[in-house]
């Protein structure tokens, strides 16, 4: 729509803007209908709500209302900054976010890349399958399931012991957490992100692998000159969009698999937005680490962006 | 950690907030002047209402039998009784919480709202609301519209002092009990695996610690004692042996004292650590929920648990078809020198803050809600919260509400009352408690915990000023996460108890010494009511 706002715009650059706009709307009436309702979804339930982030700036009290509930400035921000526990779930959430890229992120594409090779055809389907199944399992059930694997007598436990090492109650060790954070998320979510990359893959032209095998390349140099150049844009795509997300961890997961002797390692911001805003009902100063934990992951998008822009000229915008 | 995982639609909630913003200053802003003067529904029961109605909001889910309040026996008795029609409103999947912060930050106030006022999850307390324009204080409606609370108020200083703000208003209906209530969990024990052992019931802490051992060795169970954490918070097990417990409470000095910030929640610590180390609590006591729990004590890996009086009649049957020889047996809270009392235990107040109707400051018709809540200090009001409906849930006999054929062989007593009463609209009857305990097992287990001095450490229920609840709320969470970590690791042995000074300062840093100067303000001031 903006080549054709352009277009429309150079020839008939005299009559101003109101003009050009009404001529185009006429032009392409159609298209605006079509693009109105998802813009109206945008507007209403993403940008409308933004403003109420205006609330972290105040003592807000919903009887009061926006209007009435007084004016306190940065006052929850520099709670938050102060707080006892602000460096710690800075550096967890952090921590298990960075994990959760450098290890959940990679297994995807290297799993879409090793199915792409596999030939039969039933046998890549059922594999693909199976793989993205976990997805599917109920957060709260698989987190059940991930408890009863970590418990001191559970399954995981009985290969410890099998290898001659002492047991221990896996979910209470702190430093056990992060591994059981990630290890869960790939068995979550590895086949699903895979998809995807499959799809991408599928797009890969025969013709470059036929010429590849002419010039002499074997599979792992087909892989590495032409399978994955032609992911990269994908790639980077999902990345950016995931160092993006660097301050949004599971929340759901990490609140349904910590415990007090784990807040050392599993306790970050949003568990702890949760505990403050839900559980003491501290709306403002909950609003206020929310709109922290945007900020940032503002920046790292934006960040992210640039850098992927300048090295691999893949961005989003 | 009795933090039950509730799903949390934040975007509903945000959303809602921004509505509630743009309406929330449309709403008046206090509506305490309430015109008394004016009565037209008559004062005799069924109320002469016109067809008027009530919006209510309940704390209480629908019972899972029906499909809504409406439809619900109790309900239906309630309106043919009062002559007012209701509208009910309340929490789905016990989420109530959540659903009665969503309705506040809506802005859409029913009639009556049924929840838990005085409780801390309610920042700010009762008084912020009052202020703040979502509730009404009562003084003058009760005096105009509630003759029968006013009278079991008159007749009942203790609960009349209690229920109300320390500037003197009644901001709810109360519910409370007519009497102490009884205390409802303890210490459980396996009585056969004992015989097995040739040990009696344990009284001291070395006894414990023995029979754990005994348990241990000779019963092979891999985990001797467990607990889930709010019962065991509730009961101060094992470290009422020490004289402290996980809360604030009472010290000798009628002080108001913080247990796990003092030196004998050390003792307690020391103790609780060796038994850890020794495989005598659940390796993973810290991740237990309660389906792996029951499902320890039913398979026969347990042999002592802290329960309520109705855990022994959900695991009697349980553990039968497992084991025919198996039995529970409550045992009393242990204590240091045999033959002490012991010092802490489960106790509740008569008024806890929970469960009582507010009118709210939106309400319309101040008169008709009054007099509607008023009934359920009727005698006969009382019996229908109580018994429910007279021929089918209970007969009268020489006097006495005894519970129908129906109710006492119901699978669960309670779930099946549950259709026909609701108790929280008016005053407990422990009539009814007494019935509803129908092993002996579980009648002894009432009777024997209930000697203890708790009594003497507990707290009444405390409205704190907005200003010092703000202050709390800033102090105390961050306590009591920091002290549940630390417990957690001082018990498991991740965390030394040579750091216990370090561990008391940092608790100090907290904020700790600020959080009990309020605390002790705040009791001086209920004192003096």
């Amino acid at each position: 729509m903006a080549k054709a706002t352009k277009r429309t715009s150079t020839c008939v650059a005299g009559r101003g803007l109101g003009g050009t706009i009404k001529r185009d709307f006429q032009k392409n009436k159609v298209k605006y209908l079509i693009v109105a309702l998802p813009v109206l979804f945008y507007i209403l339930f993403y940008y409308v709500p933004l403003y109420g982030a205006l609330i972290s700036f105040q003592d807000y009290s919903p009887r009061m209302g926006m209007l009435g509930s007084p004016w306190v400035g940065f006052k929850h921000f520099i709670d938050f900054f102060k707080s006892d526990n602000f460096g710690r779930i800075i550096k967890n959430t952090f921590v298990l976010s960075g994990l959760d890229i450098l290890i959940s992120f990679p297994l995807p594409i290297i799993f879409a890349i090793l199915l792409n090779e596999v030939k039969n055809t039933a046998f890549k389907r059922t594999i693909q399958t199976v793989s993205y199944m976990p997805h599917f399992i109920s957060l709260v059930i698989a987190c059940s399931l991930i408890k009863n694997f970590c418990a001191y007598d559970g399954l995981i436990n009985g290969f410890i012991a099998k290898l001659g090492f002492e047991p221990y109650s896996i979910l209470q060790d702190p430093a056990s957490f992060k591994w059981v954070y990630v290890i869960s998320n790939v068995w979550q979510e590895m086949g699903w992100n895979s998809i995807l990359f499959i799809a991408a893959l599928g797009g890969i032209n025969e013709e470059l692998y036929e010429a590849a095998a002419l010039d002499g390349a074997g599979r792992l140099r087909q892989t590495w000159h032409v399978t994955l150049p032609g992911i990269i844009p994908t790639i980077m795509i999902m990345l950016i969009m995931r160092v993006g997300q660097v301050l949004t961890v599971g929340q759901e997961k990490i609140l349904l698999l910590y415990n007090p002797a784990t807040y050392k390692t599993a306790d970050v911001i949003s568990t702890y937005i949760y505990r403050k805003g839900l559980q003491d009902f501290d709306w403002s100063y909950s609003s206020a680490v929310g709109l922290f934990n945007s900020v940032v992951n503002f920046v790292f998008l934006i960040a992210a962006n640039q850098i992927s822009k300048k090295t691999t000229e893949t961005s989003l915008w | 950690m009795k933090k039950s995982f509730k799903r949390v639609c934040c975007a509903a909630l945000a959303l809602s907030m921004a509505l509630a913003a743009m309406t929330g200053c449309s709403k008046k802003q206090n509506s305490a002047e309430v015109d008394v003067t004016a009565a037209k529904y008559g004062t005799t029961y069924p109320l002469d209402a016109n067809g008027d109605s009530l919006d209510l909001w309940i704390i209480n889910s629908v019972h899972p039998n029906y499909s809504s309040y409406a439809d619900m026996p109790f309900y239906q008795e309630v309106e043919k009784k009062t002559g007012v029609k209701l509208n009910i409103k309340g929490p789905t999947g016990g989420q109530f919480e959540e659903s009665f912060n969503l309705m506040i930050a809506s802005g859409e106030l029913p009639d009556i709202i049924l929840y838990d006022w005085a409780d801390k999850k309610v920042a700010g307390g009762p008084s912020k609301y009052i202020k703040e324009g979502y509730i009404l204080p009562l003084n003058d409606i009760i005096d105009a519209y509630a003759p029968n609370l006013k009278k079991c108020l008159a007749e009942d200083p203790e609960i009349d002092k209690d229920v109300k703000t320390d500037d003197g208003l009644y901001y709810v209906f109360p519910y409370f009990n007519s009497e102490q209530p009884a205390p409802y969990a303890g210490p459980v024990v396996r009585e056969d695996w004992l015989e097995y052992c040739g040990l009696e019931a344990p009284e001291t802490v070395d006894d414990w610690y023995n029979m754990l051992k005994a348990f241990r060795d000779k019963k092979g169970a891999t985990s001797p004692l467990i607990w889930t954490d709010w019962l065991f918070e509730f009961t101060g097990f094992l470290s009422g042996a020490y004289g402290t417990q996980q809360a604030y409470y009472l010290n000798e000095e009628g002080k108001v004292e913080y247990g796990p910030a003092t030196m004998k929640w050390k003792d307690y610590l020391t103790t609780v650590s060796k038994w850890y180390a020794e495989g005598l609590i659940d390796k993973d006591i810290a991740t237990l929920d309660s389906a792996t729990s029951d499902s320890k004590i039913v398979g026969g890996k347990t042999g002592a648990f802290i329960g309520t009086g109705g855990s022994i009649g959900t695991y009697k049957p349980m553990l039968a078809e497992v084991d025919p020889n198996a039995k529970l047996l409550a045992v009393q809270e242990p204590v240091l020198n045999r033959g002490e009392t012991p010092e802490f235990g489960i106790c509740d107040n008569r008024y806890s803050g929970l469960m009582s109707s507010a009118i709210t400051a939106d309400c319309d018709n101040v008169e008709l809600a009054a007099k509607f809540l008023d009934f359920f200090y009727s005698e006969e009001g009382r019996m229908l919260a109580n018994f429910g409906i007279e021929g089918v849930t209970y007969n009268m006999v020489d006097g006495y509400p005894k519970l129908s054929d129906m109710v006492v062989n119901s699978e669960d007593i309670q779930n099946t009352m549950d259709e026909y009463s609701n108790s929280e609209f008016s005053i407990v009857d422990p009539r009814y408690y007494e019935q509803r305990m129908i092993y002996p097992e579980q009648k002894y287990a009432i009777g024997l915990w209930g000697k203890t001095n708790a009594a003497a450490h507990k707290l009444p229920v405390l409205l704190p000023t907005q200003e010092e609840s703000d202050e709390l709320t800033k102090y105390t969470t961050d306590i009591e996460t920091y002290v549940e970590e630390m417990y957690i690791k001082f018990m498991i042995g991740t965390e030394s108890l040579d750091n216990y000074d370090a561990y008391l300062a940092h608790l100090d840093e907290l904020g700790m010494q600020k959080a009990l100067e309020i605390y002790n303000t705040v009791y001086d001031r209920y004192k003096n009511r």
